[in-house]
């Protein structure tokens, strides 16, 4: 088959390309024009007044060699792969229980019932954990009625507990988002398929192993990508969760490039980090996709 | 087509130099960010009545929040300022960068910044000098961080303002023992100067050569600081939640009786009292008194507090009219000036009577005599019959303390760094992880790996 060429193609397809038009000059002007200017900052000194002049690779230099991003990088590559892991499994298994619900009412109100903390502002959520975990709050007085703390402690603040409060909330502000995609997918499998299976004389397990996790494979590839991108986004949780005792153990990329550029107003440094940040979450993106096959 | 092109073009440059040219030539002031009410109007009185006093247009943009996101976003997207609000923390990093004008020249020049009767130069310029030059000018006088304690548990116990560290201790043991409170409430390692001062230490840096520096709180000598917190937390003294108090939470909690003291600004001494008065479902109403306390005796006999963070106003390296910015300062300072950022503007906060004198309106009277300087910078100036008593005792009685033993806290651009490694190490020595002298240890070995060329730290 002969290749056309762009200019024909548009020609042929004028009506198609002025209905694309409006998409493709946003994209240019609000994606692709502010991310190449801000690899052109990455080289440039560029401080609160503006860039003075090229500095070569010297702000990506400066970023590789600052230990708080290696600390921000190994926890964002640790809460990417737990959390991943529980985003993409822990709704479907949700979703699944759900769907078996026989009460309409009941999975409409449980539907509900998980998606909840997706509603909610992450200041409240972390507000909802701080009164739980403080030291005046119902689980500290536990762990110190256990004997595990000499006094009712702040365990907010725990810089042992930091990464493993950072996932657990994370997981359950965004289960509930995850559930109503599976949802969904469970509900585009044709019933078809689970009759002819229980015809074999498929039992509970196989039907789910055979025909729902197939069905909602695609679901799964898409969601696996999502949580890769958001986890590599986080910001606000990091942010609030942070204090100088657990900052190493709770600080991500995105609170780093934060702290740099608008804290410290070392704004090509920022960009630097930002930009390295970005070509991580791309090529992670991609190894993925190419082990998922999506 | 390409010539006509080209022609509008030289046209649109043309068009555009000369509209540059006209702007340079008029007196114009554009200032970002002030300490204002939440409130345009006062916005729109502040720079008009700078203009109607200055004789040049005056302009101002103030962001009601996310201020540093929006002055980063503001500056280096090329727009220009002559003159910018900043905190004392965020300054060093800009001078640094060199994003501010060195103002020591115009300081020399000036009659009113040059005198030490208006601007107290150990107070404003020493703390924020860098390199020899300052780069900045206050904009309001800040006072000083003290302990506040309450007066009437006091007299209760029987006990007198604590003035060693043992009498803060025997007198946390009180709070908990006769009250069920915390002794002291704090946000993280912020406020704790008047109780390091007990053992000598004094918070920041301290010169000790050619741009080389000691760290007091990171030192040998602040182990036992460090133990002495921990046995707080560990018996109950030390309100366990400070690591992640926000601004707010230990003032409440102060408020609440929840705790027999805390460290904060001198002016909430009587402000606290104030405000549990004004609320009638506190159970401390009626009965709730502060005063403040001086800094615990160190082991030579110093008492040594904190003066705090300035509030500044600089400079950019890039402004169009610097000796108009410092003209602005200049009538800042008078006396008129003075009056303003207490008083307001006339006809909207206050009224003047017969005899000249301010009579303050609802609204005035709403915005407490604060508008951008409360207590101004002009140490000369002399508040209006029928203002002195403003303060209380115990607000005046505060401010004495400050002003007696306030000294500036010497900062520079790593100051954030090094402040988050001895937070991070405190507050495990304070919690016990680690030890009094196992904290300092790590601190020493962060601290000083952060020497360079330019700044050594030694210990």
């Amino acid at each position: 088959m002969q290749k056309k060429s762009l200019k024909k193609d548009i020609k042929d397809n004028m009506m198609y390309y002025v209905f694309l038009a409006p998409a493709i000059i946003f994209f240019m002007v609000f994606v692709v024009y502010p991310f190449s200017q801000g690899i052109i900052f990455s080289f440039q000194d560029y401080g609160l007044l503006g860039p003075t002049g090229f500095v070569g690779l010297q702000n990506y230099i400066e970023v590789l060699k600052d230990p708080k991003f290696h600390e921000a990088l190994i926890n964002t590559v640790i809460f990417a792969s737990v959390t991943v892991v529980a985003d993409v499994f822990l709704p479907l298994f949700i979703a699944i229980v759900l769907n078996e619900t026989v009460f309409t009412r009941v999975r409409n109100v449980l539907h509900t019932w998980v998606y909840i903390p997706k509603l909610l502002s992450t200041v409240v959520i972390v507000g909802i954990f701080a009164n739980l975990l403080g030291a005046n709050g119902p689980i500290s007085e536990l762990v110190y009625n256990m004997g595990l703390t000499p006094i009712p402690e702040n365990l907010m603040a725990s810089p042992t507990l930091a990464r493993p409060l950072f996932i657990i909330i994370q997981i359950w502000r965004t289960v509930g988002y995850y559930v109503i995609m599976y949802s969904a997918a469970l509900l585009s499998i044709d019933p078809v398929l689970y009759e002819a299976a229980q015809i074999d004389g498929t039992n509970w397990f196989q039907r789910v192993a055979y025909v729902t996790i197939p069905g909602a494979s695609t679901m799964m590839k898409t969601i696996t990508l999502l949580s890769i991108m958001s986890i590599f986004k986080t910001f606000s949780l990091s942010f609030l969760l942070t204090t100088p005792n657990n900052a190493a153990n709770v600080r991500t990329l995105m609170v780093y490039t934060y702290q740099v550029g608008i804290l410290e107003f070392d704004i090509g440094m920022s960009v630097a980090a930002a930009t390295i940040v970005f070509f991580l979450t791309l090529i992670v993106s991609m190894i993925v996709r190419k082990v998922i096959r999506y | 087509m390409k010539k006509s092109v080209l022609a509008m073009g030289v046209g649109l440059i043309a068009l555009t130099g000369c509209g540059a040219s006209e702007s340079a030539t008029v007196d114009s002031l554009e200032i970002f960010g002030w300490e204002m009410t939440a409130d345009d109007s006062e916005k729109e009185m502040f720079t008009e009545t700078l203009t109607e006093k200055l004789g040049f247009d005056v302009s101002a943009t103030v962001p009601t929040d996310d201020y540093e996101k929006q002055l980063a976003a503001a500056l280096s997207s090329g727009e220009n300022y002559d003159l910018i609000y900043l905190q004392q923390e965020k300054y060093y990093d800009l001078v640094e960068q060199g994003a501010l004008m060195d103002l020591s020249p115009y300081i020399e020049a000036s009659e009113i910044l040059s005198d030490p009767t208006i601007v107290d130069p150990e107070m404003y310029y020493e703390s924020i000098e860098q390199d020899g030059e300052v780069y900045a000018l206050p904009t309001k006088y800040e006072g000083g961080l003290v302990a506040t304690v309450r007066k009437d548990w006091l007299d209760e116990f029987g006990m007198d303002v604590p003035d060693t560290i043992e009498d803060w201790e025997a007198y946390f043991k009180k709070c908990k023992d006769e009250k069920g409170a915390y002794g002291v409430t704090l946000r993280g390692i912020d406020y704790i100067q008047p109780w390091m001062s007990g053992f000598g230490l004094q918070e920041g840096l301290v010169e000790t050569g050619e741009n080389e520096y000691t760290i007091p709180y990171a030192s040998d000598s602040a182990a036992a600081a460090w133990d002495w917190w921990h046995e707080m937390y560990i018996d109950g003294y030390l309100e366990p939640n400070f690591e992640t108090n926000g601004s707010s939470d230990f003032r409440d909690q102060f408020m609440a009786s929840q705790t027999g003291s805390t460290g904060y600004w001198w002016h909430w001494v009587g402000s606290y009292d104030e405000k549990v008065e004004d609320d009638t479902s506190n159970s401390a109403n009626g009965t709730f008194d502060t005063v403040a306390a001086p800094a615990a005796e160190g082991p030579n006999g110093e008492r040594i507090l904190s003066i705090g963070d300035l509030s500044l106003v600089a400079i950019p390296a890039n402004a169009d009219s610097p000796e108009l910015a410092i003209k602005l300062m200049e009538w800042l300072y008078s006396d008129e000036g003075s009056f303003m950022g207490i008083f307001g503007y006339e006809g909207y906060d206050y009224d003047l009577d017969a005899d000249g004198n301010p009579v303050l309106t609802e609204t005035g009277e709403s915005h407490n005599l604060n508008h951008g300087a409360s207590t101004p910078v002009n140490a000369s100036y002399e508040v209006p019959a029928g203002f002195e008593n403003e303060f209380t005792a115990d607000k005046e009685e505060a401010r004495n303390i400050v002003d007696e033993e306030g000294v500036p806290v010497i900062k520079n651009a790593e100051w954030t760094d090094i402040n988050e490694v001895i937070a991070k190490y405190a507050t495990q020595a304070i919690k016990g992880t680690l030890t009094g002298d196992e904290a300092v240890t790590k601190m020493q070995e962060e601290i000083s790996a952060m020497s360079t060329d330019e700044v050594t730290y030694t210990f």
